[in-house]
């Protein structure tokens, strides 16, 4: 018989809580509300604001808001940690707790499933990487990038004009810095360095003109100069960040250029060193893939009166070395290859005289098929678990038609006192 | 920073999708609105060198600069001087002496302008120099040389679609 609570102790208490129902059905309501809360505050924050706010595991604690900052409800844990704490309680309750043998088998089956699906969140969350690729009707991409990243890149031109491959400050760098930080950053292929001094993350790059003047003391660099603007919460890869560089010797720390950079600018600023010529880009981030997508044909229909799309499909050539297969790429049928998944994220009509586009979003994802295989194990666990108890009962009432076995002799094992 | 990557075909994509190979010594800004191409060159980077795309009749085009010097405009392009930019048949637009280059800004005294305009079945490409008449003399030969140096590039189109675009821009791909 189980121990009553009372008489247990103290580890057998901790593990009788971590492992009970109570906390799964506080962790699934918690969820509950997240999820609620999540998709009504998306509305006024946009999808990604949003996820990022509710899901990331930096979010300990989530406060829900209305658009204009009111707070609708008590603070929440965030998501990422009531998973956590679900995981463990599943693993706990639903497999260490549970009874075992071959008639729990089907059970233990879905329950280590689910936990399975949980852990590919996890695995997700860490791992995955995402991007854009837009790809124009009768061209080849063979990157994506990061919408939400932005590098800053830095290499040198050959003799023909040819890019060379850049030494590349990474986002997190830049972001770290806030807006009084600086960052001084060295190249092992270069004989100069890089030094921001001013990082606004919501900018735009204006020209000074007398209809746009710059406010008074701001930094003004080859006619141009940086506006701080407010951040677009419901689009964020609208934000592009800016900053004020300088190109010094590494060794005199001589100044060789000052230059404004700004992620918005689709092509580099160059300046001249020792007879030969560099280029600095801030973009987002590259993401070369290891194959070139075709696009031969994209086609779509908005609903109607609308810019939103009802479908829209592209016709693609995967070509990776000398291998070429043929995809057709619609609404929720993505094409997948190496571990690599393309969703069709977008598609631009194009106006006379222009081309149309696709654009993809490309996913990779370790545990991208996980779930698929969790549900079909938990599938198969329950199906087992159904199946041994309808033989069982059929079993049992069977054995209740037959004619019933003769009485025995012996005692009754237990007697009431 | 050691962090490098290979390159993609981001790293071969070109205003317009044409490469060009400035000289030495100038330097390139961010561009704008009406700016695809933007060089500072010379002393104090007095000198600006700009590759646009618009749109319209070729003539009105080149006598709205030359009006930006005060000069007459031309009733023909018979007037103007010939050249030869992407395979295709390109006019001179020259002049010098106070040049006002509008949006509010103040007249600029001894400047001097050299502008190519390309033909092109969708819109017309520009190429224009303008500075101090000192400065300009220096770069010509440079400006020439740069106009020359525009290559159409199709690495991002599929073989297709080349011919296409070989077509438009009279260049067969190298």
């Amino acid at each position: 018989m189980a121990k009553k609570f009372k008489e247990m102790s103290l580890a057998q208490r901790i593990f009788r809580i971590a492992a009970g129902f109570e906390i799964a059905v506080a962790c699934l309501s918690l969820l509950f509300l997240l999820t609620f809360f999540g998709t009504i505050e998306q509305r006024w924050f946009g999808l990604w604001t949003t996820i990022h706010k509710y899901f990331d595991y930096n979010s300990v604690f989530v406060l829900p808001t209305r658009g204009d900052g009111k707070v609708i409800f008590p603070p929440l844990p965030g998501a990422y940690w009531v998973i956590v704490v679900l995981s463990v309680n599943m693993f706990l309750g639903g497999i260490v707790r549970a009874r075992k043998g071959w008639r729990k088998a089907g059970v233990l089956v879905s329950h280590f499933a689910i936990l399975f699906m949980l852990v590919a969140g996890a695995v997700s969350s860490v791992y995955k990487e995402e991007g854009n690729m837009r790809v124009l009707q009768g061209e080849k991409s063979d990157y994506a990038q990061k919408l939400f990243k932005h590098d800053i890149e830095v290499f040198a031109f050959d003799e023909e004009g040819d890019r060379e491959e850049p030494a590349i400050i990474r986002s997190k760098s830049i972001k770290a810095l806030g807006k009084k930080g600086e960052l001084e950053a060295s190249f092992e292929k270069f004989d100069f360095k890089l030094e921001i001094d001013r990082y606004l993350p919501y900018s735009e790059l204006a020209l000074d003109s007398p209809t746009t003047r710059p406010p008074e003391g701001e930094e003004v660099v080859d006619g141009f100069f940086l506006v701080e603007v407010e951040k677009d919460t419901k689009t964020e890869e609208r934000n592009m960040p800016g900053c004020y560089v300088s190109i010094k010797d590494e060794k005199t720390d001589d100044l060789i250029q000052r230059l404004v950079l700004w992620a918005g600018n689709p092509y580099p600023v160059t300046f001249n060193h020792d007879g030969k010529r560099y280029g600095v880009t801030y973009l987002m981030e590259i993401w070369p893939m290891p194959f070139e997508v075709e696009l031969y044909k994209t086609f779509g229909e908005n609903h109607p009166g609308t810019e939103i799309p009802s479908w829209f499909q592209s016709n693609i050539v995967k070509v990776d070395g000398s291998n070429r297969t043929d995809y057709e790429i619609v609404m929720n049928e993505p094409a997948r290859h190496g571990g690599y998944t393309l969703y069709q994220a977008g598609f631009t009509r194009a106006a006379e005289g222009e081309t149309p586009s696709s654009t993809f979003a490309v996913v990779n994802n370790p545990s991208d098929k996980w779930p698929e295989y969790a549900l079909w194990a938990s599938a198969a666990g329950l199906l087992f678990h159904f199946m041994a108890m309808l033989v069982r009962f059929i079993g049992g009432s069977a054995k209740k038609g037959r004619p019933q076995a003769p009485v025995s002799n012996k005692p009754p094992i237990y007697r009431k006192s | 920073m050691t962090e490098t990557r290979r390159l993609t075909l981001h790293d071969k994509v070109y205003p317009g999708d044409y490469k060009d190979a400035p000289p030495i010594g100038w330097r390139r800004l961010p561009g704008t609105q009406f700016r695809l191409i933007n060089y500072v060159a010379g002393e104090n980077n007095s000198v600006e060198i700009v590759v646009g795309e618009t749109q319209g009749d070729l003539l009105a085009n080149a006598n709205r600069w030359l009006g930006q010097f005060g000069l007459s405009p031309v009733q023909s392009l018979e007037f103007l001087g010939r050249t030869e930019m992407l395979g295709k048949n390109a006019y001179l637009v020259e002049g010098e002496g106070i040049y006002s280059p509008g949006m509010g800004r103040p007249p600029k005294e001894g400047y001097a302008m050299i502008g190519v305009i390309r033909e092109s079945s969708f819109n017309l490409i520009t190429l224009k120099m303008i500075g101090p008449a000192e400065e300009v003399k220096k770069q010509r030969d440079a400006f020439f040389q740069y106009m020359r140096s525009f290559e159409a590039i199709y690495d991002h189109k599929i073989d297709s679609s080349v011919e296409e675009a070989e077509i438009e821009t009279g260049e067969e791909r190298k």
